[in-house]
């Protein structure tokens, strides 16, 4: 590749950076007051919303991590990618609850509306808060490594000054602007990840004549050449069943708790939009599902044929758009940037919510709101520095903390928002007993990965079923039974005509 | 005694399904643990219609269950060609995909998105009508209105 080739590729990356940052700065002027910086303003319509909630769910493990998982085991992962219908399912179950909630009093965050439905609990805050932390330090630290290793490709460049130099320009719009740059930055950013998608599945079918190759040429190269066998493209891939089982379980029930899906409910002008809204997010997902399957299936083909080689997984995206050439290297890596940059800002506004609003409260301390929106820039930008830190200090172990993110806020969030709002009958002691429970067993759950993969275990979970799948269980039924033991909460007549809807 | 008995007996079936979803799974039956999902999804999107009290089960007939008896049919089709050619090249691709996979691509991903996507559109005045938010948007700021009234006397 030529050198005007690289600073082409590079020029198309900084422009989605810097439109970006030029929206953030601009979405400053709509940042009226300190709830409009936290997330309570409800003044976006449809589309807007349905693009940023695509690209915050969609981080850069959707974009790099599952073609590369698609390359070396095959289908499994897109069982995960292609569980759209879940998303819609989300909306239409506690889609009105949640939006009418957002209508009462001042609400902007997550730990706000778990106080009107828990009458200010203080102790579910407090876990709440804590185990929004925890996923969001470990969702933080995997983009920062996904934006380093953008760059390593194409130019011999230290990955921490690349990491600095992004997440510097992230933390800058995401400090001025809120929740509010943060909402129009991700739609941007979807947009990006869609045109990706786009030019990325003509040129699969340009380049593989269709899936058909792709079948022929596992079966002709033999496991020499990609590393498959031919159960790789059947239903369930190559990896074992109980991960076919997770992975459909876990953005099924999943994404309907995700802090990614719940936020932009509360920002929905209105709610008899929540449909279109769906519509536009499971559209623009299942380009992005089509887009990370037609990566992964030219991986195998052009691994298979000889044409190019993959010696990381990881490195199979690019490979693939190294070798269409120009036109498709100039969308597939803004495209990397767009997820990475929305996952975070989205991430970097809860952790500031949390620090400044949700942290103190569970504590009793109150701010008022403008010392509430320094205390957020400063959380922000501290959490993005230590996130750099991290990703730096840690190497390829925040890889698999980002994969542990998804069940760890699944699990914080399951019984606050799905079963509290499903059922009146979810008591404060129960909901706390449950995230007790989520809690520990999260720690319990990471601990022993962390053991495992450093060699200091050997332990197996049952049935090999991925740990967060029994953590998100354990929330659930605790929940569960500790409220059935326990009285009923007073509800407030309001939570009681919201949950009514 | 809990407020909502349906909805009580609905969520402790659900605590059931997740103990059974979980057990089957962790005993090696992920396929069956699949099936428990499903059941777990059909009682979420029960709790989901209620209102009120009532629970709405043309809201759940269309377009949930159909959503869910679709996945059914992509886990068993997609099972069935799966153990058809284990271990070797399918006899016939159905789009250029494995047997299997294409069940999954038609009947798990493509057809239940758009059914779903355009099935909530179809329904949405039953699912929320204006005058039902209206009436809640009423109801919450005269309560509103009542309280800031008590607290100032």
């Amino acid at each position: 590749m030529s050198d005007w080739e690289k600073y082409l590729i590079l020029a198309s990356s900084v422009a989605v950076l810097a439109i970006s940052f030029g929206i953030g700065v601009w979405a400053q002027k709509k940042v009226t007051s300190p709830e409009a910086f936290f997330g309570g303003a409800k003044i976006f319509g449809p589309l807007t919303v349905g693009l940023a909630t695509m690209a915050a769910v969609g981080s850069a493990f959707a974009v790099v991590g599952v073609p590369g998982l698609v390359y070396s085991t095959g289908n499994t992962i897109l069982l995960f990618m292609f569980a759209a219908p879940g998303f819609v399912f989300g909306y239409l179950v506690i889609g009105k609850k949640l939006r009418a909630l957002a209508e009462i009093g001042t609400v902007a965050s997550l730990g706000d509306v778990s106080d009107l439905r828990f009458n200010g609990h203080r102790g579910i805050k407090l876990i709440l808060s804590l185990m929004l932390f925890i996923g969001c330090a470990m969702y933080l630290s995997a983009q920062v490594e996904a934006c380093a290793k953008l760059f390593e490709n194409l130019f011999d460049w230290n990955k921490l000054i690349i990491s600095v130099v992004i997440f510097a320009i992230l933390i800058t719009y995401t400090v001025l602007s809120g929740e509010i740059g943060g909402i129009l930055t991700q739609a941007f950013q979807g947009f990006v990840i869609v045109l990706a998608g786009l030019v990325f599945a003509i040129a699969f079918f340009a380049v593989t004549g269709g899936f058909e190759p792709v079948l022929a040429s596992i079966s002709e190269a033999g496991n020499g050449s990609t590393n498959l066998d031919p159960a790789a493209m059947t239903a369930w891939g190559s990896l074992p069943g109980a991960f076919a089982f997770a992975w459909v379980m876990l953005p099924t029930l999943g994404i309907m708790c995700q802090p990614q899906v719940l936020t932009r409910i509360m920002m929905l002008r209105n709610p008899r939009e929540l449909p279109k809204l769906s519509l536009y997010a499971v559209s623009t997902n299942v380009i992005t599902g089509a887009m990370v399957m037609a990566i992964g299936y030219c991986a195998i083909y052009l691994a298979a044929n000889g044409l190019v080689e993959i010696d990381h997984p990881d490195k199979a995206v690019f490979k693939v758009a190294d070798y269409l050439g120009l036109f498709a290297q100039v969308f597939v890596y803004p495209a990397v940037l767009a997820a990475a940059l929305s996952t975070s800002s989205l991430f970097l506004s809860l952790a500031g919510n949390i620090v400044s609003r949700d942290l103190p409260g569970s504590f009793g301390v109150t701010m008022n709101p403008a010392q509430q929106v320094t205390v957020s820039r400063i959380a922000m930008s501290v959490m993005g520095i230590a996130a750099i830190g991290f990703a730096a200090a840690s190497g390829d172990m925040v890889a698999i903390l980002g994969t542990y993110g998804f069940g760890t806020l699944a699990a914080a969030t399951f019984p606050i928002f799905i079963i509290g709002l499903l059922w009146k009958g979810a008591t404060s002691k129960g909901v706390m007993t449950g995230m007790v429970a989520a809690l520990l067993a999260t720690v319990g759950g990471v601990g022993i990965e962390l053991l495992n993969r450093f060699d200091h275990a050997d332990f197996t979970w049952p049935g090999g079923v991925p740990w967060y799948v029994f953590v998100m269980a354990t929330a659930v039924v605790v929940t569960i039974a500790a409220s059935l033991f326990t009285t009923d909460d007073e509800l407030d007549r309001r939570v009681e005509m919201a949950m009514d809807l | 005694m809990k407020k909502g008995k349906s909805e009580t007996i609905l969520v402790v079936i659900s605590g059931l399904l997740w103990i059974a979803m979980v057990a089957l799974a962790g005993a090696g039956h992920w396929f069956a643990g699949l099936f428990a999902l499903l059941g777990l999804l059909l009682v979420y999107g029960v709790l989901g219609s209620s209102h009120k009290g009532q629970f709405d089960l043309k809201l759940v007939a269309f377009p949930s269950l159909i959503w869910i008896l679709m996945w059914a049919a992509a886990f068993l089709v997609g099972n069935h060609y799966a153990q058809a050619f284990e271990g070797r090249e399918p006899e016939f691709t159905v789009f250029g995909f494995h047997p299997s996979f294409a069940a999954i691509v038609v009947l798990f991903w493509l057809v239940p998105t758009l059914l779903m996507g355009f099935g909530f559109e179809a329904v949405k005045d039953r699912w929320l009508s204006r005058e039902r938010w209206d009436e809640f948007l009423k109801g919450a700021h005269e309560d509103e209105k009542a309280r800031d009234e008590g607290d100032s006397s």
